[in-house]
């Protein structure tokens, strides 16, 4: 393994994954530590990438803070009181409602009794003989107090696995909400500026789409005036069964990525694996955007040239074209403008084209090119 | 629940079922504690938010040990936080628990500041809405290349590669061209 100028890039990125063996480690670090623009490399790439991590984690807390302030992270207990006071009232109901049966019962079994004692004397006079009496009772007897209870409890009970069962799966499908998403996308993506739903017809194919719920959410943007700069990412999609397949669709046209798109209306359209479809209009919003700024420093005729800059505190830099800083100066509002003398920090810069950055310190920036004859 | 199910979980987008497990085992126990010992609801949720967020960070770190009891863990740390804030503050009441020492401080460090967050929310809306979301699914999510073409709609990895390498070296200059967002972030 050689680390060379056109490598270095690629080996950094194997030596912080750990895709390195012991022996590719050590040759690497060595190799780093005896040139110092590559260490720089090293560094930066460990500063992007840690930053890039803490970005993930910001959104991860963004999320949270979301799921608190609407309430959706106390959902799961809220809904165990919920459905608790449910499963409450559902017994009570189930319990009042029996023991109206029971009272009814008794009520229609005492008239019963009431009826069999008043026509008793009628069935003594008949020939019946003691056993048949013994008989009689036993039969009322099923349908007292002490009989009927075990039934009615044994019912109520019945009904209480039943409620504890809904509420096990009710419980379940809370908390496996999120699971059911199909595609492994994450929820901590960029939320959407502006999404209009306008359609959500499902087509009927083999399955039937009325019980479909695709649902998804979209992230655009913005892109300069006349120039194609916009994507759309599709994101967080539901429902369904995948694969999924997207389009996008501007006036009634199929474009050929959902990147590298000029500002307008455009049409998602989602079907999945059933061709059950979810439609979703989003707007590329133009904004004007600044013309590049250009100057040329010619030696020959100039000794200064006068750079005209914003009233405000910033800073001005100079990048060649493997975006090494050439040249860095600060100003401040009073300055207006910066001279540049065609100095480097090293001296007379070379002819060439130059790339320009000013940065404010109120966080707003301009952009454009130097060439230097 | 371990640090490998949060990080299997976020690399198949499903990071809500860890949330929800510690929204219903954590967040309730950590407002009961610091409200019983004289804090606010609040407090106990932003402690909760940066525990959780923390967690998060040093799960997908393979280089780091594995967390056993996560939920146990992002309550000492919550637990911890507040002590520490209860002995400069005079406005929560002093609690008779120990400081729990076996909590790493190396995620405890990961804890964003204000500021960081100020400086992150800064670079990344330069870059734009799909670096970021690139950036984070490739190092964050630790997504495959073709996973991500298919989910960002690329035509193939090596187009994400080229991409994610474009978006870097912009996050790059972004960063590395205004040092107060170098000295926050570094």
């Amino acid at each position: 393994m050689n680390v060379t100028d056109q490598n270095i890039a690629e080996l950094i990125e194997s030596y912080l994954e750990g895709r390195m063996s012991l022996e590719q480690k050590t040759k690497f670090e060595k190799a780093i530590a005896q040139n110092e623009i590559w260490k720089n490399n090293l560094e930066q790439e460990i500063l992007v990438q840690k930053s890039i991590r803490s970005y993930g984690q910001y959104l991860i807390k963004n999320k949270i803070k979301q799921d608190i302030s609407s309430g959706k992270a106390y959902r799961y207990k809220r809904w165990k009181y919920f459905l608790g006071g449910v499963a409450v009232v559902l017994v009570t109901s189930v319990g009042v409602y029996y023991s109206g049966v029971f009272k009814k019962t008794i009520k229609k079994e005492k008239s019963k009794l009431a009826r069999v004692k008043d026509e008793r004397p009628n069935v003594e006079s008949t020939n019946h003989t003691p056993s048949q009496k013994v008989n009689t009772s036993e039969e009322t007897s099923y349908h007292t107090n002490k009989a009927v209870n075990p039934i009615i409890k044994e019912d109520v009970e019945g009904r209480r696995d039943v409620i504890n069962d809904t509420l096990m799966n009710n419980e379940k499908s809370i908390e496996d909400e999120a699971i059911s998403t199909e595609v492994p996308v994450s929820t901590l993506s960029p939320k959407s500026n502006i999404d209009k739903e306008v359609s959500v017809k499902d087509k009927v194919n083999d399955k039937n789409c009325d019980d479909v719920f695709i649902s998804f959410e979209t992230s655009e943007s913005k892109s300069c005036i006349d120039k194609k700069e916009g994507n759309i990412i599709v994101y967080q999609l539901k429902g369904g069964e995948s694969p999924y397949t997207k389009t996008l669709y501007q006036n009634g046209q199929k474009t050929e990525s959902f990147y590298d798109l000029s500002p307008g209306q455009y049409l998602i359209k989602v079907v999945d694996a059933n061709q059950c479809e979810k439609k979703k209009e989003v707007t590329i919003i133009g904004k004007p955007c600044i013309e590049e700024r250009k100057f040329l420093f010619n030696r020959q005729f100039q000794s200064e040239l006068d750079i005209q800059l914003d009233s405000k505190n910033g800073v001005f830099i100079l990048k060649n074209e493997r975006m090494e800083k050439v040249y860095e100066k600060e100003f401040d509002g009073f300055d207006e403008g910066i001279t540049f003398d065609g100095q480097g920090f090293n001296g007379d810069l070379p002819s060439g084209v130059y790339y320009l950055s000013v940065q404010y310190d109120d966080q707003t920036e301009e952009k454009g090119y130097l060439t230097i004859q | 629940m371990t640090s490998e199910d949060i990080k299997i979980s976020v690399q198949n987008g499903r990071e809500d079922k860890i949330l929800g497990k510690l929204y219903r085992r954590v967040l309730p126990k950590a407002v009961r504690y610091i409200s019983k010992n004289g804090g606010r609801k609040e407090d106990a949720e932003d402690y909760f938010q940066d525990a959780v967020a923390a967690i998060f960070e040093y799960s997908l770190d393979a280089s780091k040990a594995k967390i056993e009891n996560v939920e146990g863990f992002a309550m000492t740390m919550v637990r911890n936080r507040w002590i520490n804030q209860a002995k400069k503050n005079t406005r929560f009441a002093y609690t008779n628990d120990d400081f729990d020492p076996s909590v790493n401080e190396n995620i405890t460090e990961l804890i964003l500041t204000e500021e960081k967050e100020g400086a992150l929310k800064i670079a990344f809306q330069k870059i734009g809405d799909t670096c970021s979301t690139l950036l984070n699914m490739y190092y964050f999510q630790q997504l495959k290349m073709d996973k991500i073409a298919e989910l960002m709609g690329f035509s193939n990895a090596k187009t994400v590669k080229a991409k994610s390498y474009q978006c870097k070296k912009k996050l790059a200059e972004i960063i590395t061209d205004n040092k107060y967002l170098t000295d926050v972030l570094k």
